[in-house]
C-alpha cells in the first residue's frame, strides 16, 4: 500500500518542480518591478546582514554593556557616531546589537505562531465539522482579547526576558495565523488534485503538508512578513514600558525609554534607536505590500 | 505609490496636530477650572496664564504638583513614611506639635500649649490648647485628642512607628497624658507624624455610622479645609477662616497629580504650577538655571540600599564571604554619577546622613575589585554566580540598579535584574520572594532608631511588616537595636549605632549605597518655601510675593 503511494508521488515530482520554479520566477519578476518593495528589500537585507555579522566587529561584553561612567552623554563624534548614553555606552554598538534582538524575537514569534497556526489552521480547515468549530471558537476567544493587553498580562505574570516575550507575542499571533491558513486550506481542499491524491489513498497528514500548504504559501508569507514588522513594534512598546527585554540587553524600545527623561537635554539619545525602528518596520511593511501584489493571481498580466 | 506616501505623511501630520491640540485645551481648561472655583470670586487672575509670574498681586491659588496621589487622607491609614498623604494631611489636620519652620530638629507646640515629661520618662502630660475649632465649627476637646491618639495606635501601619506608646488618657478638662511602655527619647518626633493628627471623634463616628469614607472626606483643625478630590486629577483645599493661629496668606491650594516627572517640570517652567515635588534628576540642572524657579534641595530622610536575602532561595547569599564580596564590588560614587546624574551622597552606614545616630566617620569596606574576586573564590565561587535582584520600575531605582548590575559583573556575578511594577514588587517583598533587592528606606523622624529597628530586628524578618528585608535573625543585632531604643544618653546611643554599623558591615546584610535629595521646586514668587527631608511642607507658612 505504502509502496504504491511513494511511486505515485515520485512520478509527480519532476513536473511539480519545474512548475514551481517558474512560478517563483514570475513572482520575483513582478516583485522586482515594484520600486518601493525593492527599497524595502534592500533596507531589510542590510539590517539582516548587520544583525548577523554584528558579533564580528562588536564585542558584547566590552562594547555593548560595559559602562564607563566618566564618558556619559558624549555627543556624536568620530569615536561614537551616535554619541554615548547615560552610562557612557556607545549608542551605535547598542543599536547594531539591538537589531539582533529585534530580528530574533520578530522572526522567532513568526516561527512559533506559524508552526502552531499552520497545524491548527490546516487541520481545522481540512477536517472541518465539530473539530473545526472547537478550534476556531477558541481562536475567537483569544482574538477577542486586545493583543497588547494579552502580551502585557503574560509578561507581567511570567516576568520579562526574551523567552517570555517570544511566548507572549507568539500566543497573540497564533489566532491570526490560524485563520489565514484555514481560509487558504478551505479554498484548496475542494480542488481536483486533492481529490486525486485522496483517490490514490494518500494520508491526510501528507495531503495537508505536501499538497495543500505549499499552495497556500502566498497569503501566509505576506502575513508572516507583516507580523515580523508588527512584532518589532510590540517588543519596542513592551520594552518601553519596562516589560520587555531585561537590562542591560540593548533593545531599541528600552533605549528610547531610558533616554526619555533626558530628552530635553540630550535629544540625540533617541535618534539612533528611533530611526532603527522606523527603518526596519518600514522595510518589512514595504516587502509585505510588494509580496501581496506580486502573489495576487488577479494581477497576472 | 507617491500618492500613498503623501497620504501617510498627511495622516502623521494630522495626528501630531491632534496631540498638540489636546495638550493645549487640557492646559486652558485646567486654568479655567481654578478661576471658576466658587471660593475665589474676588479674583480673575490665574486665567491670564501663570506665566506672567511676577505680577502676582491678586493671585490666590497655589498649584502644588506631585507625582502621585495619596491613597487615603485618613490619619494612619497609609504607611507612616509615605510622603504623599503627608503633604496633603498636614494642611488639613494638625498634631500636638510640629517642626519649627526651617528647622526640623526643633519642635514647637501646635495643638498644645505646653508639655511635661514625668521623671521616669514614661508619661508626657500635654496642656491642650483651648478654643480650637474643627472645620465644621465644633470645638476640639481633650476627648478628641485622646481618641485620635488611641485610634492611631490601633492602626496596623502605625505599629512599627509607635509600638512604645501605650495609650493616651484624659487627665482633666485641659490635659491629656500619653503613656509609654518604656522611656523612648525621640517620642515627641513620633507624635509629629500625621498619623497622630487630631480628628473629631463625633465626626469620625458619624462617618462610620452613615458609611461616609472619612479618608476621602477629611476634616480637622488645620489651616486648610478640604474642598474636593477628583481621582487622578487633583485635591482642592480652601483657607480655614477660623484657624486658631490667625489668617493664612495663601487662600486656596490645589494639589495636582502628574505622574510623568518631565511633564510636571515643564508645567512648572511654563508657570502652570507654582510648586513641584518629585523632580527627576535629569531635569534638575535646567530648573536650577531658570531664574524664575527656586530649587530647594535637601538631603532626603531615607537612603537606597541593596538588601541580600540571607534566608532566601539563593544559597550563595547565606555565605557571608559572598555578601562581603558584593559589598566590596560597589563603587558608590559611580552609582550616584551614573544612576542619579551625580545628585546624591555616598552612604556607607545603614543610617541616613543628617539624622541622629548617623556615623560620619564610619566607612564600609572600600571598593576593591581584586579583593572582592579573591573573596568570592575563597567562598567557593571562583567562576562567579548568578543572583536575582528585584527593584521597582521608577528610574530612581532601575538606573542605579543597572550600574550595580554592571559593577557586580566585573567580579563575575551575573545579576538577573528584574525591574518590576511597584505593586508586584511590594507583594514579592511582603512574601520574601526575592534573592536581593535594590530599595529605599525612610525615617519618619530624624532618629536612627526609626530605621535600624525596622531593618535589623528579627521581629520584622518574617512578620507581615516585611521591613527586615535581609531577613536577619541575629541575637546580636536584636540586642543592639533594643539597647539603642531604650538608652537615653545620646553618647551611649551614638556608640551603639556605631557598633551596629560595624556589625552590618562585617556581615554585609545591607549594602547602603546612596542618599538622594528631597527637592521642592517653587516659582520664586512663593515666599518662605523651604526644602524638607521628609516632605513636611506647611503651606500656612508660605505666602505670595505681592510686589
Amino acid at each position: 500500500m505504502s509502496d504504491f503511494n511513494t511511486t505515485a508521488v515520485v512520478d509527480a515530482i519532476p513536473v511539480h518542480k519545474y512548475k514551481k520554479k517558474s512560478q517563483a520566477y514570475v513572482i520575483w519578476r513582478r516583485f522586482k518591478r515594484n520600486r518601493m518593495a525593492m527599497i524595502g528589500l534592500v533596507l531589510f537585507t542590510i539590517m539582516l546582514i548587520v544583525a548577523i555579522t554584528a558579533p564580528l566587529y562588536i564585542d558584547y561584553d566590552k562594547d555593548v554593556i560595559t559602562q564607563t561612567i566618566s564618558m556619559r552623554y558624549q555627543g556624536p563624534s568620530l569615536a561614537h557616531p551616535f554619541g554615548t548614553d547615560h552610562f557612557g555606552r556607545d549608542i551605535m554598538s547598542r543599536v547594531l546589537w539591538g537589531a539582533r534582538i529585534s530580528m530574533f524575537v520578530g522572526v522567532g514569534v513568526v516561527a512559533i505562531s506559524l508552526f502552531i497556526g499552520s497545524i491548527l489552521g490546516a487541520s481545522a480547515g481540512y477536517f472541518g465539522g465539530v473539530y473545526d468549530n472547537v478550534i476556531m471558537r477558541i481562536m475567537d476567544i483569544v482574538l477577542a482579547i486586545p493583543g497588547t493587553m494579552l502580551a502585557i498580562t503574560i509578561v507581567a505574570a511570567l516576568g520579562g526576558g526574551i523567552a517570555n516575550l517570544l511566548l507572549a507575542l507568539g500566543i497573540e499571533q497564533v489566532p491570526k495565523m490560524t485563520r489565514i491558513v484555514r481560509s487558504s486550506v478551505l479554498t484548496l481542499k475542494r480542488q481536483d488534485y486533492i481529490e486525486a491524491a485522496k483517490a490514490c489513498g494518500t494520508g491526510n497528514v501528507r495531503i495537508i503538508f505536501k499538497h495543500i500548504l505549499p499552495n497556500a504559501i502566498g497569503p501566509i508569507l505576506v502575513q508572516a512578513t507583516l507580523t515580523v514588522a508588527r512584532t518589532i513594534i510590540s517588543i519596542a512598546g513592551l520594552s518601553f514600558i519596562g516589560l520587555g527585554v531585561l537590562p542591560p540587553a540593548p533593545e531599541w524600545g528600552a533605549m528610547i525609554s531610558e533616554a526619555k527623561t533626558q530628552l530635553m537635554n540630550y535629544p540625540y539619545l533617541v535618534y539612533a534607536p528611533g530611526i532603527a525602528i522606523v527603518l526596519t518596520v518600514t522595510s518589512l511593511t514595504l516587502i509585505g505590500d510588494g509580496l501581496r501584489d506580486a502573489l495576487d493571481p488577479k494581477l497576472k498580466n | 505609490m507617491k500618492k500613498r506616501f503623501l497620504s501617510v505623511l498627511g495622516m502623521a501630520m494630522s495626528a501630531v496636530m491632534l496631540f498638540s491640540a489636546c495638550g493645549g485645551s487640557g492646559t486652558s481648561s485646567n486654568t479655567g477650572g481654578s478661576t471658576s472655583e466658587p471660593t475665589n470670586k474676588a479674583v480673575v487672575t490665574t486665567s491670564g496664564g501663570g506665566a506672567e509670574a511676577t505680577g502676582t498681586t491678586d493671585k490666590d491659588t497655589l498649584v502644588f504638583v506631585m507625582n502621585a496621589e495619596p491613597t487615603s487622607m485618613e490619619p494612619g491609614a497609609t504607611s507612616t513614611g509615605d510622603s504623599y498623604p503627608r503633604m496633603t494631611n498636614i494642611q488639613i489636620y494638625e498634631t500636638l506639635l510640629r517642626q519649627k519652620m526651617g528647622d526640623k530638629t526643633t519642635l514647637e507646640p501646635l495643638l498644645c500649649d505646653s508639655y511635661e515629661f514625668s521623671e521616669d520618662g514614661l508619661h508626657i502630660n500635654f496642656a491642650i490648647k483651648q478654643g480650637v475649632k474643627f472645620h465644621n465649627g465644633d470645638e476640639m476637646t481633650v476627648d478628641d485628642v485622646a481618641y485620635s491618639i488611641n485610634k492611631a495606635l490601633a492602626m496596623p501601619n502605625v505599629q512599627e512607628l509607635a509600638d512604645m506608646i501605650e495609650d493616651a488618657e484624659v487627665i482633666d478638662d485641659t490635659h491629656v497624658q500619653v503613656n509609654l511602655k518604656y522611656a523612648y527619647s525621640p517620642v515627641l518626633n513620633i507624635l509629629v507624624n500625621p498619623a497622630f493628627s487630631i480628628i473629631s471623634q463625633k465626626y469620625y463616628e458619624q462617618c462610620q455610622a452613615d458609611g461616609t469614607n472619612f479618608g476621602r472626606n477629611p476634616m480637622g483643625t488645620g489651616a486648610y479645609k478640604f474642598v474636593s478630590w477628583q481621582n487622578g486629577a487633583n485635591i482642592k483645599l480652601a483657607a480655614n477662616e477660623n484657624w486658631h493661629k490667625g489668617d493664612v496668606a495663601i487662600k486656596n491650594v490645589e494639589f495636582r497629580f502628574m505622574a510623568d516627572a518631565t511633564t510636571a517640570a515643564i508645567a512648572l517652567e511654563s508657570g502652570d504650577s507654582d510648586i513641584f515635588y518629585g523632580v527627576d534628576s535629569a531635569d534638575l540642572p535646567r530648573l536650577r538655571e531658570n531664574p524664575d524657579i527656586n530649587v530647594l534641595s535637601v538631603q532626603s530622610a531615607g537612603f537606597y540600599f541593596i538588601a541580600l536575602n540571607t534566608d532566601g532561595p539563593n544559597e550563595a547569599l547565606k555565605n557571608d564571604k559572598v555578601r562581603k564580596a558584593i559589598n566590596m564590588a560597589v563603587n558608590r560614587q559611580e552609582i550616584i554619577d551614573g544612576g542619579q546624574d551625580g545628585v546624591g551622597w555616598v552612604t556607607e552606614c545603614p543610617i541616613t546622613p543628617g539624622i541622629f545616630g548617623y556615623q560620619e566617620d564610619f566607612h564600609a569596606d572600600p571598593y576593591d575589585v581584586e579583593a572582592a574576586k579573591a573573596l568570592l573564590a575563597e567562598a567557593g565561587y571562583p567562576d562567579g554566580l548568578t543572583i536575582q535582584m528585584k527593584t521597582p520600575e521608577s528610574s530612581y531605582y532601575s538606573r542605579p540598579a543597572q550600574v550595580i548590575q554592571e559593577e557586580l559583573r566585573q567580579i563575575g556575578i551575573t545579576v538577573d535584574l528584574q525591574v518590576m511594577e511597584r505593586g508586584a514588587f511590594n507583594t514579592d517583598v511582603g512574601n520574601r520572594d526575592y534573592e536581593s533587592i535594590y530599595f529605599w528606606i525612610g525615617s519618619s523622624f530624624p532618629d536612627a532608631d526609626n530605621i535600624v529597628y525596622k531593618l535589623f530586628h528579627s521581629q520584622f524578618a518574617h512578620s507581615g511588616l516585611a521591613t527586615n528585608m535581609a531577613c536577619i535573625n541575629s541575637p546580636e543585632a536584636d540586642e543592639l537595636v533594643e539597647k539603642g531604643r531604650q538608652e537615653l544618653d545620646p553618647d551611649a546611643r551614638m556608640e551603639i549605632y556605631k557598633q551596629l554599623s560595624e556589625l552590618n558591615n562585617e556581615n554585609a546584610w545591607y549594602i547602603p549605597i546612596l542618599t538622594s535629595t528631597n527637592t521642592l521646586c517653587a516659582r520664586n514668587y512663593v515666599n518662605n518655601a523651604y526644602g524638607d527631608s521628609a516632605a513636611y511642607y506647611y503651606i500656612a507658612d508660605w505666602s505670595f510675593n505681592r510686589e
